[in-house]
């Protein structure tokens, strides 16, 4: 392996440890993920966790390259509506990471004030922050290569914005984030961006009911995104990019009485839900995976492409809970 | 050469009669060499009548002008033909009453009580109306070749329904009733598996489409009292 090809992996590791640690959170699973419009929206205290275990047993292998690796993940989001400012707030946390080279922290806050359009509508803007540290172990080949020190951390914080609108049947929300900023420079260089080459999600969905006791339903959201990076002193810039458009979640769930099913991001779906409890597991193994991208069930929709597929086994398990504290009379929740 | 003026002049007293002996030769000449001036002389003989339009006095005498009037009157016949076909809509029928489910007063015949009747594995009872008569009745056929009765008449015997009896008839038994004749003005009931089937999902269409309506209002009238939070939240079975 000549150094270029070395230097490049290692590069290309380093900078993909976080895409291919981060894993698809289905929509739902955190209310605020995509957009932070969903925090109080339920009208009551509602808590969510999501956890997941991606594992992968690679066919390539080099003296320095594991045969297998596997990272997991813990986040639990807790978001409320206070009557007296008319806003929902959502605060999420969690930790993931592979138990020896790297290790993410991450918190979110969200606020989102509530307008209601005739008791049938509801629009909300919000401002989402984030914070998130990232703790890499580096080997001592890419010390040597990046001058990084041993164990390198990078702080990174976003705040984003943007709108929600939503009915009891459907809705439609858009965010944008408008500023990024590590505290370290980063490899191409910059270490903020403000209102440049912002990430824009659009998030909807739309549920078909009969009627609304009806026992059979059947629910579609999507999340899509779209970003651009540009990266000037990049030395390898035909690696490090950003998808222009990028497909984060289809989710499609049938719903019987008090029983789920269906497919997301994660995999495939089984659970059960009511008005109050949501319980929610994925599963999805597949045998091959694109070379230095995230593992995704809609990634067959892709064109297959010989040159980047590494026939690694990889097998993604989530789970994801949800409550909503709420009374049982109309007061708070009418119609339901 | 004379100009096209002169020349729709001299044609139109050539059609007139307004020329001379000689200068009609000369026209019959002109237009016999020159085949443009006999097209147009052709153009100017299609646009004379070939009879005379009548006469005032004859149009009146013919009841096709009024004088004073600006309309057109139609002449007796159809006004009768109208009449008649107005007659027909809005008159009442033949006066003979139709039967309908729950119409039928308790008849008997020969004047005796309907006895109560069951049908038994021999035979199978069928409702119609007789084709002569416009009343419900209930035949008894024997299913088997042994023939059993049940009282003194024979089992072909039609006997007339009761109106209790024809109201529980048609909670049970519409698909083999036959030729039930509607009042006049009524919408008939759809007798058909496939019509009746048609009606349901109409009616449940409409009835879905009240759910949600009341749902939306229930929810509405919630914020307008001032219980709601601001929030309309999702439903949270789907999301």
């Amino acid at each position: 392996m000549t150094p270029r090809i070395a230097l490049t992996l290692c590069v290309a590791l380093l900078f993909f440890t976080d895409e291919l640690q981060a894993q698809e959170v289905p929509i739902g699973a955190l209310p605020t993920r995509y957009n932070g419009g969903f925090a109080g929206e339920s009208g009551g205290l509602r808590v969510t966790s999501f956890s997941y275990l991606n594992y992968r047993q690679y066919n390539f292998t080099t003296p320095s390259s594991p045969d297998h690796a596997s990272n997991s993940g813990t986040f639990i989001s807790v978001d409320h509506f206070l009557k007296k400012i008319g806003s929902g707030v959502a605060i999420t946390a969690g930790q993931e990471g592979d138990g020896h080279n790297y290790r993410n922290t991450a918190t979110s806050l969200a606020i989102s004030p509530k307008i209601s359009l005739n008791g049938k509508y509801t629009i909300a803007p919000f401002a989402d922050f984030s914070f998130s540290r990232k703790n890499y172990v580096l080997s001592e080949f890419t010390q040597a290569y990046l001058n990084l020190p041993a164990n390198y951390s990078l702080d990174d914080f976003r705040i984003k914005t943007g709108l929600l609108a939503n009915s009891s049947k459907a809705y439609a929300g858009i965010s944008a984030e408008i500023l990024q900023k590590y505290n370290k420079p980063t490899f191409d260089s910059t270490n903020h961006r403000v209102f440049s080459n912002m990430k824009y999600t659009l998030q909807t969905g739309y549920t078909f009911q009969r009627t609304p006791e009806s026992k059979i339903s059947f629910t579609v959201q999507l999340a899509v995104s779209y970003g651009k990076l540009r990266a000037e002193d990049y030395p390898i810039q035909k690696i490090y990019r950003w998808e222009n458009l990028n497909l984060e979640d289809l989710n499609l769930m049938f719903r019987y009485k008090k029983f789920i099913s269906g497919i997301n991001s994660a995999g495939f779906v089984l659970g059960c839900q009511s008005n109050k409890f949501k319980l929610q597991v994925t599963n999805f193994y597949t045998k091959r995976e694109k070379f230095g991208e995230r593992v995704n069930i809609y990634s067959y929709l892709e064109k297959k492409d010989e040159n980047r597929i590494s026939n690694t086994k990889t097998y993604i398990g989530t789970i994801s809970l949800r409550y909503i504290f709420r009374k049982n009379s109309s007061v708070n929740t009418p119609g339901f | 050469m004379i100009t096209e003026n002169e020349q729709d002049e001299l044609i139109f007293d050539f059609l007139e009669g307004n020329l001379s002996h000689d200068e009609e030769e000369a026209f019959l000449i002109l237009k016999e060499e020159n085949e443009l001036f006999n097209r147009q002389v052709r153009l100017w003989q299609n646009t004379y009548m070939k009879e005379p339009l009548p006469s005032v006095e004859l149009l009146e005498r013919r009841l096709i002008i009024q004088p004073g009037r600006h309309t057109v009157n139609f002449s007796s016949r159809i006004y009768m033909v109208l009449i008649i076909m107005l007659t027909y809509v809005t008159l009442p029928g033949d006066g003979v009453e139709k039967y309908v489910p729950g119409a039928i007063t308790k008849v008997t015949h020969d004047n005796t009580p309907i006895p109560e009747e069951t049908a038994d594995q021999a035979s199978k009872i069928i409702f119609d109306c007789m084709e002569d008569q416009n009343i419900v009745v209930k035949r008894t056929v024997q299913t088997q070749s042994e023939v059993v009765t049940k009282d003194d008449r024979p089992i072909n015997q039609p006997a007339v329904l009761s109106k209790p009896d024809l109201e529980a008839l048609f909670m049970t038994e519409q698909l083999i009733l036959k030729k039930i004749e509607v009042r006049k003005g009524e919408t008939p009931k759809p007798t058909s598996v496939a019509a009746r089937k048609k009606w349901s999902r109409r009616e449940m269409r409409m009835i879905r489409q009240k759910l949600w309506q009341d749902s939306d209002t229930r929810k509405a009238n919630e914020f307008q009292k001032g219980n709601v939070p601001y929030v309309v939240p999702l439903n949270s079975n789907n999301f």
